[in-house]
């Protein structure tokens, strides 16, 4: 008998302190842990959490910053797992097409972003969507202008900006004669031919339905063109980018395709040449066509595993949409932001000594609305990898450039069938 | 404390005095095994299971029984990068053990005196983390401004591309040689260390040559640490992972990439966790038979006399 | 005459030899030394310049300013001693129980030991971190140091040292009626001591170097070690080349402190002739 009154009241308080412990998670503090793998970001969200704290007095944020290479690994085990995700998850553009298949452990963003969709930059959810389900709003507009000495371009009577690519290409074989290549461009790697791909209009390795098309007319054709500018001259592939910023130092690149963050790594890594770059929109494939690409990006997503899925996204909006944030961000980590109405800030506007005292804000503010809308989804890695060796194989003269990307093209049908 | 327990207890001294060498040797082993169950079979037993779906790690799996492995046999990339490994594992053999032993064998001589700053200078490399070492070793093969092709071009000779399709693995050896030869002269002189000396003196005594000394003392002696030396290459060899990646990202098209590698690629980057496990089982079936050639070629599994 | 020419040509050789290989290895690392006093953009000169032009400590300042290297060295400093002890004493029981007993399934469980160093790590790595989750050992420095306590490696290295202590010394203290336990502690273990000396360095190295269990245990940034934290430096919108290196530099410290320590160690040889005579 005894025994049983104890077990009842034993009962009774467990009762109470589950009753208590639920009543009180629902007003109680709320922690947010966000998954990051840079620094850059991980001192930004250290540098707004206070703020924060102000607005949202209940929410923690708990920053944990793992290596860009691990990060995605330790995500992967955490969905398998079914626990252990963070809330956020800072998901690199490079990364995002393996959360895209299956059922992705991610949420659908779409309703969540659709109040901002005048303002923030919409062409740049195409990197973490699948069959227009949007699972990440990336941090940062990443425009892609045409970054070139100007004392070369001067010397050797070239006046900039160009308009077309084909008036390019003619005015560059004055630099060839002199030994100096107008362009670099990679011989083995996807990306600067990602970016080209792009601004001529292509959604990239995919259409609008998820239909291959690497080996499609138009992507053959600007292939084509590429290997032409390599085997000219007006481009080289230096191979490694220690050895291109070598010769960029040295004056035997004049000019190179890059994004907003690029313009940052020619300053550390070619820091002797300051005051002699300046940056140009990139020479359209047509008259009046894009003056722009992207490349890179990084973007907010949710997990499904989020208890606090609200909140999250309550930081996020705070995070991207306030001005005074982006700024910060801007600041600390010299990434653009992707929303229309913060590119006139005048603190993004400003000159800078090392691009000759160009505001290159004015010039990303005026290429914003032109940053073209892309194709990616679950079987992007696949894509990018074998147009990647396609790439290398065409400049090594080992297939033609339609062989090349007719061989990847059936390989990454074979590698989607296999699933 | 009843009598009965007493007599119990001598019995479990009784027992133990006759048992303990039995019992013992389980003992001693087993922190390994209770982790190894724990931390390696569970998750192996786990990796096999997934190794007979197609699963990209969240939502329904798909049973496909072999079909991941007889998908393998076929799959180009994988063939490429198995072919590779077996480049990198004969290198391992062909350059970093002979040079290992040989440096051993002088530093332990009588001819060298300064032995601490060679041993020392040798196991440098192995502290350097991969990723300043890579980054020195990028400066190095680079094509424009590489020391190698600066001490080339002064030579006159013209540039060499390193982290090419042709050159790709021989420089990727390079860095495996640079990094892993001093811990293997460290073994080696392990195993020179527990040569008794008196074997030497007898010979000496008897007449024999210095040859005659290495090829019957040395050499034999040598068995034990050999064997440990060329199993745990040849597993490192096989397992190669961060080299190549860091170096050329596994290429150009591929040139440089490891089953390690690729299994990395499929499993995670391609989230095919499925056809990853299946690599991975065909990865460590491969080590374990080659090592078990090794251990029964080298007598291993013969009883001591 | 003759004789002590050649060995004095043999000599030469040597040395030359060693001289040789000992400049090819330690080019990369005394060009890394001089890079850590260099701005981004002078390491990548054409004429790349061994003494620096104007060195300064900024790489440095930056490694414990921005990076705070002080405190992931004292994480993994303590990491490393306590998984070393342990290891030390794990492994050369279990390498001293392979080599010096006959016991049913001894070769059985030796392959087994053996094919556990096999397993490629990606092939676990998932159910791994499924593991740590589930048996609550997130953010725990036992959940790093315990996996790999008993590691293979070191038991496999230990057994093939251990091979070489006399059996007729372990027979004679049984007689004298000392407990296996003892003849392992006091006999066994003095006579390997340079085997031990090198586990201790390679231990030490293996556990300091370690990047992966830290990397799937440790969650919070405060526990984190140094591998894990170098690792962020380089990554795809930040290449701090400088700063590295200057940590890679620094974090060879301990393992090179250690090496000398022990080195005597290393060549303090078998003492078993002299008990056996």
């Amino acid at each position: 008998m005894k025994r049983n009154i104890n077990l009842f009241i034993a009962l009774l308080l467990l009762v109470t302190m589950l009753v208590g412990a639920g009543s009180a998670s629902a007003q109680d503090d709320v922690t947010l842990t966000i998954w990051t793998f840079g620094s850059f970001f991980t001192d930004f969200y250290e540098g707004i959490e206070a703020d924060y704290k102000e607005i949202a007095p209940h929410v923690t944020i708990v920053v944990e910053e793992i290596p860009y290479g691990q990060l995605y690994d330790n995500l992967t085990g955490a969905f398998v797992a079914g626990v252990g995700a963070p809330d956020i998850v800072d998901v690199e553009q490079g990364v995002i097409s393996r959360f895209l298949k299956g059922e992705p452990g991610l949420i659908a963003l779409n309703d969540l972003i659709a109040p901002y969709e005048d303002d923030y930059i919409m062409a740049k959810t195409g990197l973490y969507a699948h069959q227009g389900t949007i699972y990440g709003i990336d941090h940062c507009l990443c425009p892609v202008v045409l970054y070139y000495r100007h004392d070369i371009f001067a010397d050797a009577g070239i006046e900039m900006p160009i308009a077309t690519w084909d008036e390019f290409v003619d005015a560059a074989a004055a630099l060839t004669d002199q030994d100096i290549a107008a362009l670099t461009l990679s011989d083995r790697s996807w990306g600067d031919f990602y970016i080209l791909l792009l601004q001529s209009g292509s959604p990239g390795f995919f259409d609008a339905e998820g239909n291959v098309i690497v080996d499609s007319p138009e992507t053959i054709a600007l292939l084509e063109w590429y290997l032409g500018l390599l085997e000219s001259g007006v481009a080289i592939a230096p191979g490694d980018s220690q050895s291109a910023y070598g010769l960029m130092a040295e004056g035997k690149i004049a000019a190179r395709a890059g994004a907003d963050w690029y313009g940052g790594f020619i300053k550390n890594n070619v820091a002797d040449t300051e005051g002699l770059w300046r940056a140009a929109p990139l020479p359209a494939f047509e008259e009046g066509g894009a003056r722009t690409s992207t490349h890179g990006g990084t973007a907010y997503s949710i997990t499904q595993q989020s208890e606090n899925k609200d909140e999250a996204w309550a930081f996020i909006e705070f995070a991207l949409f306030d001005e005074d944030n982006k700024i910060f961000e801007f600041e600390v980590n010299n990434l653009l932001p992707p929303v229309l109405s913060h590119l006139d800030n005048e603190a993004l506007l400003g000159p800078d000594p090392y691009f000759d005292n160009q505001s290159l804000g004015e010039l990303f503010l005026e290429l914003a609305p032109e940053v073209p809308h892309q194709v990616r989804g679950p079987w992007f890695d696949e894509a990018s990898t074998l147009v990647g060796n396609a790439i290398f194989q065409a400049t090594q003269g080992e297939k033609t450039a339609e062989q090349a990307l007719k061989d990847a093209a059936d390989e990454l049908r074979r590698a989607i069938d296999f699933g | 404390m009843s009598s009965e327990s007493i007599v119990e207890d001598r019995g479990l001294r009784a027992w133990w005095s006759r048992s303990e060498r039995k019992v013992v040797p389980y003992v001693f082993i087993s922190p390994f095994y209770i982790l190894f169950i724990v931390f390696s079979v569970g998750p192996l037993i786990y990796a096999l299971y997934l190794s007979l779906h197609r699963w990209p790690g969240t939502g329904p799996m798909r049973h496909v029984g072999l079909g991941n492995y007889t998908y393998l046999a076929g799959d180009p990339v994988f063939l490429k990068s198995l072919w590779n490994t077996v480049y990198y594992a004969v290198g391992a053999f062909l350059f970093i053990l002979p040079l290992a032993l040989v440096l051993a064998l002088l530093i332990n001589s009588t001819l060298i005196r300064i032995k601490s700053l060679f041993r020392i200078g040798y196991f440098l490399p192995i502290l350097t983390s991969t990723v300043a070492a890579t980054i020195m070793f990028l400066l190095i093969f680079n094509n424009e401004f590489g020391l190698i092709n600066q001490g080339l071009a002064s030579l006159g000779i013209p540039a060499l591309k390193w982290l090419d399709e042709e050159l790709v693995k021989i420089s990727v050896l390079a860095v495996v040689t640079w990094r892993y030869t001093g811990i293997n002269v460290l073994y080696f002189l392990t195993g020179l260390q527990s040569i008794p000396p008196e074997l030497y003196e007898a010979a000496q005594v008897d007449g024999a040559g210095t040859w005659a000394q290495f090829r019957y003392i040395t050499l034999p002696q040598l068995r034990p640490i050999a064997l440990f030396v060329g199993v745990v290459t040849m597993i490192g060899s096989f397992q190669l992972f961060a080299e190549p990646m860091l170096l050329a990202n596994g290429g150009p098209n591929d040139a440089s990439l490891t089953i390690a590698n690729y299994l990395y690629r499929m499993g995670f980057t391609n989230a095919k966790l499925g056809y990853g496990s299946a690599i991975g089982w065909v990865l460590a079936l491969i080590i374990f038979g080659l090592s078990f050639i090794q251990l029964y070629l080298f007598g291993a599994f013969r009883k001591e006399d | 005459m003759d004789d002590t020419l050649s060995r004095r040509a043999q000599r030469t050789i040597a040395y030359g030899f060693l001289f040789f290989i000992l400049i090819s290895m330690a080019t990369p690392f005394v060009w890394m030394i001089s890079n850590t006093f260099k701005e981004q953009s002078q390491i990548f000169e054409r004429q790349p310049t061994l003494i620096p032009e104007e060195p300064h400590l900024r790489n440095y300042v930056s490694l414990f300013v921005d990076f705070d290297f002080h405190k992931h060295f004292l994480n993994s400093a303590f990491i490393a001693v306590v998984h070393t002890f342990s290891h030390l004493f794990l492994a050369s029981l279990a390498g001293f129980a392979f080599a010096k007993y006959n016991f049913p399934l001894k070769n059985f469980l030796f392959l087994v030991l053996l094919g556990s160093m096999m397993v490629p790590l990606y092939t676990i790595f998932i159910p791994l971190f499924v593991l740590v989750i589930r048996l609550g050992l997130v953010n725990s420095y036992a959940g790093v140091i315990i996996p790999g306590v008993a590691g293979a490696f070191g038991i496999f290295f230990m057994k093939q040292s251990m091979e070489a202590v006399p059996g007729e010394l372990l027979d004679s203290a049984r007689i004298d009626g000392a407990s296996e336990f003892r003849i392992y502690w006091q006999i066994a273990l003095p006579l390997v001591r340079p085997a031990l000396a090198v586990l201790a360095v390679l231990a030490f190295m293996g556990s300091w170097n370690d990047f992966v269990w830290p990397l799937v245990v440790l969650r919070s940034r405060e526990l984190q070690t140094l591998p894990v934290v170098m690792a962020g430096m380089v990554s795809l919108y930040r290449m701090e080349y400088g700063v590295v290196m200057a940590a890679s530099l620094l974090s060879t410290l301990p393992i090179l402190l250690l090496f000398l320590a022990l080195q005597k160690q290393f060549l303090a040889g078998l003492t078993v002739g002299a008990v056996k005579s």
